[in-house]
């Protein structure tokens, strides 16, 4: 797959052409509001979508489908190039779609993605913090997505490759509850990462999970590049031995995670874990880099 | 020394992590006879916590152990026994809901589900007995089975062997096909679960005699993870369970949803299952055990060890491990390997350690100047009575006791009297532990109470996983380690703290209620943290607490929450004791997980207890940062703790709303107890 990216600091250093319809989701912060209201001025049309990890129904404009008939609910509703805003749009959201657009015969997709200055109460520390005893919101954890979940048995034989972000509670979840061992497991470090030094924070977070866990390999990609992502399943899924499969877990940044989308969707046999984490208001400050990326369905 | 191989080996510590065939690597474990599985024709529900070896228990259970071909000779009686081991697998069974398909059809696509699994494994477990050390039949008896009878339930399905298998396995590709894209794909021919297993398994014993007397037994692991309406399939299964084909369970506590069938019948303990607790079955044998467990893995590593493996994985060497030389032997190795200190040997330790020996004095003398005393703080410090004197401070804040009284109890005691010091009163008995953590102070050291084989087994309470993972943090400190030595002291405090730290972080992914559970465990043992700071140390060792009354009752959403915990093992769940009313009615008390104590801080023994109102527990379980900080605040002032007593890695937070508060442009900064 050929995905090219492009990245300006302001959202006028983008080379664009107008779309014919944008599909956003609901902006919580500086860069969502940004993002969303520079994809709706350049497109003909915009589409609001949602995802529910319950009911599995996905929401573009008026219409609800099952997440397998994603399809029918853009057929009719887009038009020309589609423009997914992925600063504001879930993972899920974003899988579904460029599926859904493969299946219509769709050439090409764009793809924006606004960074943040920074974000809220990200700090590395040894001593507690007040967030850490500030209740959150129920996790709904590791939940099925249609069209992407594969049965696992003691004679089925995987491999999973995690993308990791700040939260290594998200790995631990998926190495408690799921069918899948770390010594058939590889993670990938956004490195570069956004800004100088935030890999560390994903280090620091993640390194007491991997230390205890006898992972597999430990590969890296920049955190801002769906290729790069896309490159390392490419690699791993061409490496599986005869009857084993490849499981996904989108777990680290959202760049990383267009390229997963992009990947499977693009490829039905593959599996994904993902855990549906609520994102929160403000979880952000203001707005830094642009990123437009174009890939070819 | 291969101390990688070792540190790989001690890393392991979840039998998922280990091939499904974990003979090499099983203890049986004590109780092993009591739970009566190889004759037993009633299901068994297997309860423990996280950790407890409810998973390694059954995969040893499973054909896949039973059969090693590790094993150099297998009786052939052991045909008798055949586990299948399923692991339910929550990721995929939970997709079965909804999307314009009715409950009947995902009702019968579950039955499929374990029809094609079960199946496959039925058919894996002849294989297993086939190519094991078992002279049962061989290989080539398979090739002549013939499986035609089973076209009853679906037409398609060859009646040779290894066609069999690989037409179930085509069969689980595309049913998983199917249910990822129910509307869209053609729906397939459903086989009818326990019932095509049974088939499957009377077709085996039919035409292999020396199966005819085996019994199948399933056993589903994470049982709590099914959703409620597939519990009742697999409770229906339970009741419905008869030779050959017998259903048991793993699962945490508190998993049972449902106790409801299909049917009309509920299912009924002792009538229909038994329980058994493995960390309840382990209790006292706990310790011995866990040497065990870190012997076979040290002789994996190929380490001198006082064990011989193939007795430690024979149902038929439990006897001689009851043996008292065996018991003694291994337990003197194993505290060689990881060495403890007597409470004298700690006392004297602060003697030798000037900075210790300056604190120890320094608090009897603020206890002694707010007692408004002009006694000497020499008088209470001798390095003749060491453990005296580490209580000494703690009985001199106390108002009930004049400081002159306390200082001709400590010469008493110094010249061979009666004295209150061990006497009656027994004031180093009762108070040592809290005052030596206090001394040690939360930012200091590492304490020595933490250390020792011993209590590494008392910080697990029964987690084998938690042990080893205190062992193998200890371990994997030493840098040249020649697999002989002991550990020292200080490194296996320091493990032991980085070790409950690193639990205390692994609560948040305990589920749905991850976060919650862990906000709830920060709390509670900052609570317990500021008890253990009490200058009096009048109730030492707070580690539990029980509910009592208060201005609002716990909801059915608290209790759902208590419960949770108790689940996932960040509390104890135990029946109130020494209550101080008699007639309060029957509760629980809550017991913080021991393994969580070094982090905190605090005694990891169940010694005095917090009555807790139901407001504090609220609070404690959900309410608003600023209800926490004031129920800290007035514990803290109630217990005359200041908050320069308190540890800066626990308590940093509650200065922290200037940096929480730039966001939204605030500049006021909270001061903990201003």
């Amino acid at each position: 797959m050929k995905i090219r990216m492009q990245e300006a600091s302001t959202a006028a250093g983008l080379d664009i052409s107008r779309w014919g319809t944008c599909i956003h989701g609901v902006a919580l912060d500086d860069r969502g509001n940004a993002a969303v209201t520079f994809a709706s001025a350049n497109s003909a049309r915009s589409l609001a979508a949602s995802y529910s990890s319950e009911s599995f129904q996905l929401t573009v404009g008026s219409v609800s489908v099952d997440a397998e008939q994603a399809a029918d609910a853009l057929n009719g509703q887009i038009n020309g190039v589609t423009l997914l805003e992925t600063t504001t749009l879930g993972f899920v959201e974003i899988y579904l779609c460029v599926k859904a657009l493969r299946c219509m015969g769709a050439v090409d997709v764009a793809l924006l993605y606004v960074e943040p200055r920074d974000y809220s109460g990200l700090r590395r520390s040894h001593l507690l913090h007040r967030r850490e005893f500030d209740l959150s919101d129920e996790v709904p954890g590791f939940r099925p997505i249609p069209g992407a979940t594969l049965v696992t048995t003691s004679h089925t034989s995987q491999r999973a490759v995690f993308f990791l972000g700040y939260e290594d509670r998200r790995l631990e979840s998926a190495f408690e509850g799921q069918h899948v061992t770390p010594s058939d497991s590889s993670v990938v470090f956004g490195v570069p990462a956004f800004s100088p030094g935030w890999e560390m924070n994903s280090f620091a977070n993640n390194i007491r999970v991997l230390k205890g866990s006898n992972i597999g390999t430990i590969a890296f990609c920049g955190a801002e590049s769906p290729a790069a992502a896309y490159d390392v399943l490419a690699e791993v899924y061409d490496s599986l031995a005869p009857g084993e499969r490849l499981i996904i877990g989108p777990i680290g940044t959202k760049p990383n995670g267009v390229g997963v989308a992009l990947f499977a969707g693009t490829h039905p046999d593959v599996g994904i874990l993902y855990d549906h984490p609520k994102r929160s208001v403000k979880r952000s400050k203001a707005v830094s880099g642009w990123h437009l990326y174009t890939a070819e369905l | 020394m291969a101390s990688h191989s070792l540190q790989g080996l001690l890393s392991k510590n979840r039998a998922e992590e280990l091939d499904l065939d974990v003979w090499q690597h099983f203890v049986v474990p004590p109780f092993f006879e009591k739970l009566d599985l190889y004759t037993a024709r009633k299901p068994r529900v297997i309860l423990g916590g996280r950790g407890c070896g409810k998973t390694m228990l059954l995969r040893y259970l499973s054909h896949q152990s039973t059969f090693s071909r590790l094993r150099k000779s297998i009786p052939l009686d052991t045909i008798s026994h055949i586990g299948l081991y399923w692991r339910a697998d929550t990721h995929f069974l939970n997709l079965f809901t909804g999307r314009g398909v009715d409950d009947d059809r995902w009702h019968s696509a579950f039955l499929h589900s374990a029809a094609i699994i079960l199946g496959i494994e039925v058919l894996a477990s002849l294989h297993s007995v086939a190519v094991s050390s078992c002279l049962a039949f061989d290989e080539a008896r398979l090739d002549i089975l013939d499986f035609s009878k089973l076209k009853a339930f679906d037409a398609d399905l060859p009646h040779k062997y290894t066609e069999l298998r690989a037409a179930l396995e085509q069969r689980l590709w595309s049913f998983q096909a199917w249910v990822n894209n129910a509307r869209k794909l053609p729906e397939p021919t459903f086989l009818a679960g326990e019932v095509f297993v049974a088939a499957l398994i009377r077709e085996i014993q039919s035409q292999i005699p020396e199966l005819q007397q085996a019994n199948y037994f399933v056993y589903i692991d994470e049982y709590e993870n099914l959703k409620e309406w597939q519990q009742r399939i697999v409770n229906t299964w339970l009741k419905h369970s008869q030779i050959p084909l017998i259903f048991n369970l793993a699962m945490k506590r508190n998993s049972m949803r449902t106790q409801q069938t299909t049917g009309p019948e509920s299912l009924t303990n002792i009538h229909d299952f038994r329980i058994h607790d493995l960390e309840a079955l382990l209790d006292d044998d706990f310790s011995l055990f866990a040497a065990e467990i870190l012997f076979l893995n040290l002789s994996l590593a190929n380490q001198p060890t006082p064990v011989e493996p193939s007795i430690l994985r024979s149902p038929d060497g439990i006897r001689a491990r009851q043996d008292p030389k065996y018991r003694d032997g291994i337990r003197t190795a194993v505290r060689a390997l990881f060495p403890d200190m007597t409470h004298r040997e700690m006392a004297e330790r602060v003697f030798s350690d000037a900075p210790l020996t300056l604190k120890l004095r320094q608090r009897v003398r603020q206890a002694l100047s707010q007692r408004g005393s002009q006694l000497n703080a020499d008088d209470f410090v001798l390095a003749s009575q060491p453990e005296a004197s580490i209580v000494s401070p703690s009985l001199l804040f106390r108002t009930s006791l004049d400081p002159s009284y306390v200082r001709a109890e400590l010469r008493k005691l110094d010249e061979g009297d009666i004295n209150d010091f061990t006497g009656s009163r027994d004031w180093i008995h009762n108070n040592f532990v809290g005052s030596y953590l206090q001394l040690y102070g939360p930012h200091s050291k590492p304490c020595p109470l933490f250390a020792g084989f011993q209590t590494f087994c008392q910080l697990a309470h029964g987690n084998i996983r938690y042990l080893l993972e205190l062992c193998h943090t200890s371990l994997n400190r030493m840098d040249d380690w020649d697999g002989q030595q002991g550990v020292p002291i200080d490194v296996q405090a320091d493990a032991a703290r980085e070790a409950s730290a690193s639990f205390l972080r692994e609560v948040r992914s305990s589920g749905p209620k991850g976060l919650q559970l862990h906000g709830f465990v920060l709390r509670l043992g900052s609570l317990l943290a500021i008890a253990h700071q009490r200058p009096t140390q009048s109730e030492p060792e707070q580690t539990h607490f029980s509910i009592g009354a208060g201005s609002t009752s716990l909801t059915n959403e608290d209790q759902d929450f208590l419960r949770e915990a108790v689940k996932w093992s960040v509390i104890y769940e135990e029946p109130e004791t020494k209550k101080k009313d008699v007639g309060e009615p029957e509760g629980f008390e809550y017991v913080l997980a021991p393994i969580y104590a070094p982090y905190f801080h605090i005694s990891y023994r169940k010694k005095r207890k917090l009555k807790l109102s139901t407001d504090d527990v609220i609070v404690l379980v959900r309410g608003s940062y600023e209800q926490v900080k004031e129920l800290l605040r007035r514990y803290s002032a109630a217990w005359e703790v200041e908050p320069s007593e308190l540890a800066p890695t626990l308590f940093s937070h509650l200065g922290d709303e200037f940096d929480e508060n730039q966001d939204a442009g605030s500049e006021h900064r909270g001061r903990f107890g201003h």
